[in-house]
Order: C-alpha cells, then structure tokens, then sequence
C-alpha cells in the first residue's frame, strides 16, 4: 500500500527503538485503551513546530540515535537532549529547522545512549490512527506504520505529503534544561495520607536511582523504600506521572503507556512540567523528589505554557 | 490525599489526582458502588463539559482528568458537587462462562497462593469455579476485565514485585479480584491457569467482549479440551 504512497524518508538504523508517537489519545481509555503519546513532550512538540507542522503531527521517537535517508525535498528538525546531526557527514545543528534533498544521509546520535530523541518531517504523515492516535502501541500490539504496533526497522518507509516551512530555531531558554539538578516536582495526592510520615518523609528527601527497568510504560528507581497502611487496595484509574509503589516499597513512575488501571498504593503524580527531565535520565542517573501543591504546580504549568505561547504569538 | 472540600452525596473520599486530575471514590457496598461511579461517568459524559480530557471508572472509584488551561481542581470538585445525575444504570448484562486450563504449567501459583490462603490446589479450583462474579470495570490494558467479587478464603494479595512476562490468557487473582490477561503483559497477580478464548490471539478487536455489569463464571477443562477450544475459535 505504501508504494503508493509519496515517502519522506528512509529508515536505514532505527537505533535502540524508533516509534512513530503523536499526541496520543484522550478517549477510549475507560475500555482500557493506553493513552500513548511523546515521552518528552517538549523536545516533541518544537520537533513539530519547527516543520511548520500542526501540533500533533506524528513525529519518530528514537532512544540514542537513527539514521535514514531522505527522499524529498523537505524540512526536518531533530530535537532532544545533547543531540548531534549529520548531513551527509556534515555536522548540523539540533533545535533548528533544516532543508533537506532527496538521497541525503541524515545521522542523529546523543550524548546519552538512552536518551528520548525525537524526528519530524515537514508535510502531513500518512499514517492510519487507531483510537484517535497514530502512534506505535508495542504493549497493544497497535497503530504505527504496520498498524500492529511494531517498531520501526531498516528499511522502513515513512509516507509523507510534503509541506513547506520556515527556517526556525528554538532558544536555549524554551528548551527543557536536561542538565538541571533540581528536585522533581511531586503533587502530592492518591494514598498519599496512607503512607508512614516518616517514609514520605524519606521520600522527599532521598536520592533515587534509575535503573534499567524504564520503558514508555513506566520507570523503575531505585532508593530507600517506601511504605504505606494501604492493603487489599481496588484497582483505580492512574494518571500521568503517577508514583505507585508494589510491596517492595520502590517507586514506578507511570508514563505514556501506562495501564489505565492500576492497584498499587500511590503518593502522588510527577508534575508535567518535569516529566521531560525524568524521562531524559541515564540509566543510574540520580533523581530527587519535592512537595508541591496541585495550584502551585498548575501556576507554574501555565507560567511555562504562556512563555510558549507568548513566543509563538509573537514569532 | 484528601482534600479541604467537603464531601457530598455518595462520595466518601476526594484525592487529587496529579495537577490535572481528580479522583472520587463512592461509598456503599460494592455492587452499590461501582453503579455509582457508573452514573456519575455517563452523566458527566452526556454533559461533556468543555474542560473534560478523560474519565476513568473503576471498581469505586472515578478519576477525572481536566484540561488545566481552563479550569482548576476547586472548579472540577464543585462542578461534580452540584451535578445533577441525568442517567439511571440498568443491570441486565449478559453472562458469560469462561473455560479454564487450571493445569497449565505456564500459569501455575497454587503454590504460592497455598502460602497465602492454606488453601491447596483443588481448594482454589473449587472456590474458584462456584461463584458468580460481576464485571467491575475493564481497564488496566484493553479488554482486561475486573470481576469480582471473590469470597474471602479466597483473599491473596498481589506479589510484591509484579512479573515482567504474564502469559496471553492467563487466568488470574489478587485480592478479591478476578481477572483474565488478554495479551501478555507486565502484572503483578497470581495465576490460575489458562483462557483458550485468548490462544494467539493478535488482533484487539477481536477481544472477548466484557462489560460493566455482566456477571461471569469459571468452569475448568483439562488440556485436551484446552486444545480443541484454542483451535475452534
């Protein structure tokens, strides 16, 4: 079907793991459908912006690197943490806009092997959706290019309608500061009453190791253990960045495609803004926690969410 | 963690439920319940609210996830305290009886359920396949029902660390919970044995259909059984 189709590029390494992700789905999760969509929502959604492309467009998620080859004349941008491109072995710039002719060989590799890295092409992906989303669903066996849910492969042709776009670039200033130490912000909520003073204490206060059980369903850490009152817990809806803890009292933070449901005792949710600082840890990486109220977190969402806004306004 | 808004009608705890999400668990016994959070999801679904991102049911409880650009968790609580229910749940589900290959090597805990419960193997099997269950919700991954609810003998908890690898079809318990595994998964309960409905099955929309409010039964089959039923689907 996709001869048919006009191709954009070429898959000739798909690295560790290269998706197709959009942003995701908001219906179809009461009938346990997972939500899907960019673990780095940031690096994501300038990826897209600096195509020209509507938000939301689908857009590759690699870990550590990819290399394809480009089959039209278009626009591309990288984005992700400590990316390096290259163009036919030219070195090029990460967060800006790049043109692109047909044959070119195009390398993205960053400094951290594990690394969220995210590939979009100007021009409208032809791409079937399942649930409202045409993202690569691995855990459902659904939607991405053979609409089974499988992981891009060398080889792999990704069909676009080619539009047009502006030469940009994102400032260091709207980009997530991969680099920072700053404690992660934590919404305290869920059983969170239920846990021992002393273990949320410790919570909030200790340092969390990431370990090398993290997927897009959620991130293993690892640290002092943490224990709570709750028993013969019923099952419950789990929202993004929810923090469950199974009885050996070590943290898995939920991510994109994470169950809908879930039974173990939770703290709290991870604040959106600072899943992309999470999801960008190393392997080993070491992470912190802090308190922060629902209203506090959702000022400082709209404070980040504005200076977005305002620059694209004024752009 | 509950919140500093008073509780209303059948509502017993309010949490949030990150920056953007609200959780209310209902009060009443668990049949009772789950049809509360039944009403309140259809009624707020037939109103949808512009602010509405998503509604997750469970067994008692109803998470509420809200566009924060418009509206706060004080406005979602307030909007959901002064709700007027519009819809009645009727329970006329349909009922299914489901196979089970309880010898199966691949999804075998008796001997850890026996750790938990003092009940041996044919204990479980007989529990296990005497009562009617109901469907509570379907959730967790697509076409994953939650029945329940389990006498309490039969009460074990989920293990403390969840397998990475459940096996397609695996037919499952934890607390006083019953489930099958349609695809094969992460999870954290024990196994029974397994489904042949699910035997290779690949594609989601051929799923077993389960739905809020139908009642579900276990009777077990031997391998040979297990065989011919994977094969006739």
């Amino acid at each position: 079907m996709t001869d048919k189709l006009p191709i954009g590029f070429v898959i000739e390494d798909p690295g560790l793991c290269a998706i197709i992700v959009d942003n995701g789905r908001d219906s179809g999760l009461d009938r346990g459908f997972s939500e899907g969509g960019p673990l780095d929502e940031t690096a994501y959604f300038w990826s897209n912006w600096l195509c020209g492309n509507a938000e939301g467009e689908p857009a590759i998620e690699c870990i550590g690197s990819i290399a394809f080859t480009v089959k039209a004349r278009a626009a591309i941008a990288v984005t992700g943490p400590d990316v390096t491109l290259t163009r036919n072995g030219n070195a090029c710039p990460s967060w800006q806009t790049l043109n692109v002719e047909p044959g070119d060989k195009v390398t993205a590799k960053s400094l951290s092997p594990t690394a969220k890295v995210y590939l979009a092409m100007s021009g409208k992906w032809l791409l079937n959706e399942v649930m409202g989303s045409a993202g690569t669903m691995m855990r459902e066996g659904t939607g991405g290019l053979d609409g089974k849910g499988k992981p891009l492969d060398s080889g792999d042709c990704i069909p676009i309608r080619i539009g047009d776009a502006d030469k940009k670039e994102v400032p260091n200033w709207l980009q997530p500061d991969y680099h920072s130490n700053e404690p992660l912000d934590v919404v305290p909520g869920y059983q969170f009453e239920h846990f021992y003073p002393l273990a949320r204490r410790r919570f909030f206060s200790a340092d969390y190791t990431v370990t090398s059980d993290i997927n897009r369903m959620g991130y293993r850490l690892n640290g002092p253990a943490v224990t709570s009152d709750v028993q013969n817990m019923r099952s419950e809806g789990i929202n993004m960045g929810a923090i469950q803890f199974p009885q050996d009292g070590q943290p898995i933070i939920m991510l994109r495609d994470r169950q809908t449901l879930g039974g173990y005792p939770k703290i709290g949710c991870v604040a959106p803004y600072d899943i992309p600082r999470l999801v960008q840890q190393q392997v080993d990486g070491v992470v912190q926690f802090n308190e922060c109220a629902a209203s506090d977190a959702r000022t400082k969402w709209l404070l980040a969410k504005s200076k977005r806004v305002r620059y694209l306004t004024e752009k | 963690m509950a919140l500093d808004m008073k509780l209303f009608k059948d509502v017993k705890t309010i949490a949030h439920a990150g920056m953007d999400g609200l959780i209310f668990y209902f009060s009443g016994e668990p049949v009772q319940a789950n049809q509360r959070v039944q009403q309140y999801m259809l009624s707020i679904n037939h109103a949808k609210p512009d602010w509405l991102k998503t509604l997750i049911p469970s067994y008692d409880s109803l998470l509420v996830c809200f566009d924060c650009f418009k509206v706060d968790a004080h406005f979602v609580y307030q909007y959901l305290a002064a709700h007027e229910l519009t819809h009645a749940v009727s329970i006329d589900g349909s009922h299914h009886q489901i196979p089970v290959w309880y010898d199966s090597p691949q999804a075998n805990d008796f001997e850890q359920i026996k750790n938990q419960t003092g009940l041996d193997k044919s204990e479980v099997i007989k529990l296990h396949t005497s009562y009617s269950l109901q469907v509570f919700a379907v959730g967790f991954a697509p076409g994953f029902a939650y029945m329940g609810e389990l006498p309490e003998e039969l009460v074990c908890p989920r293990l403390a660390t969840p397998r990475k690898k459940v096996p397609q079809g695996a037919v499952a318990i934890a607390e006083k919970q019953a489930a099958i595994y349609p695809f094969s998964s992460p999870g954290g309960w024990n196994l029974l044995g397994l489904c042949p409905w699910y035997y290779e099955l690949t594609d989601p929309g051929d799923l077993p259909e389960f739905s809020v409010g139908d009642s579900v039964s276990f009777y077990a089959i031997n391998e040979k059984q297990f065989t011919e039923m994977a094969n006739d689907r």
